[in-house]
């Protein structure tokens, strides 16, 4: 259960790696400077889902569906196989 | 000669009589009307005098009323911010180190609602443009 969280947590911090510019330590940032940077957050958010909600939206749960059938083919070959 | 001046000076003296009667009459006519108009006139001072002095009563006790409501307004108004001032403060350092101990976990979830915010102001804002 606690590795399952200290992954889900890497994995965050992973993908905030990714979308945040290059040596940037946005973690020390954060630590310092924590309610600033969950407003910063927040409104980044707001702009994103108020542009562009619906393009995320639909790329995300086209994603999702995808490895849903991806999941389930692979399932359902090994029980094939 | 002295017969007729007899008789008109008892009629003038007649007259005298009454006239002197009649002065004397509206005199103390006067006299009564200016007692009764001084005892009215003490009168209505009276109640003057007790109304103001129950007008002022009233106006001191109203006073007293006000700044006390004024008083206990201002103490609780006083009391409602220092505990939501002191709330706020507890709130603040509740997240601060729960974003101290998990930044990217809280830095998705303020991302995560700011996205559903803006989601729901731009489906408002649709709708209206649409209406």
């Amino acid at each position: 259960m606690t590795t399952e969280i200290q992954e889900r947590e890497s994995i965050v911090e992973e993908l905030i790696d990714e979308i945040v510019p290059e040596g940037l330590d946005w973690e020390r940032l954060v630590v310092t400077y924590p309610i600033p940077a969950l407003l910063l957050a927040a409104a980044a958010g707001f702009l994103l889902g108020r542009r562009h909600g619906p393009q995320i939206i639909a790329a995300v749960s086209g994603f999702a569906a995808a490895e849903v059938s991806r999941n389930v083919e692979q399932l359902l070959s090994r029980e094939a196989g | 000669m002295a017969d007729t001046a007899k008789p008109e000076s008892s009629e003038e003296a007649e007259m005298a009589r009454e006239t002197d009667g009649g002065v004397v009459s509206a005199r103390e006519r006067f006299q009564k009307l200016g007692d009764e108009v001084q005892s009215r006139y003490k009168k209505v001072s009276e109640d003057v005098r007790r109304g103001a002095e129950r007008a002022s009563q009233e106006v001191r006790r109203g006073a007293e009323r006000a700044k006390e409501t004024y008083e206990e307004v201002a103490e609780n108004a006083q009391r409602t911010y220092q505990r939501a001032r002191s709330e706020a403060s507890n709130l603040s350092r509740e997240v601060s180190l729960y974003v101290r101990d998990n930044p990217g976990k809280a830095l998705l979830i303020a991302a995560g609602v700011g996205f559903l915010l803006g989601l729901i102001a731009r489906g408002r804002g649709g709708s209206e443009e649409e209406e």
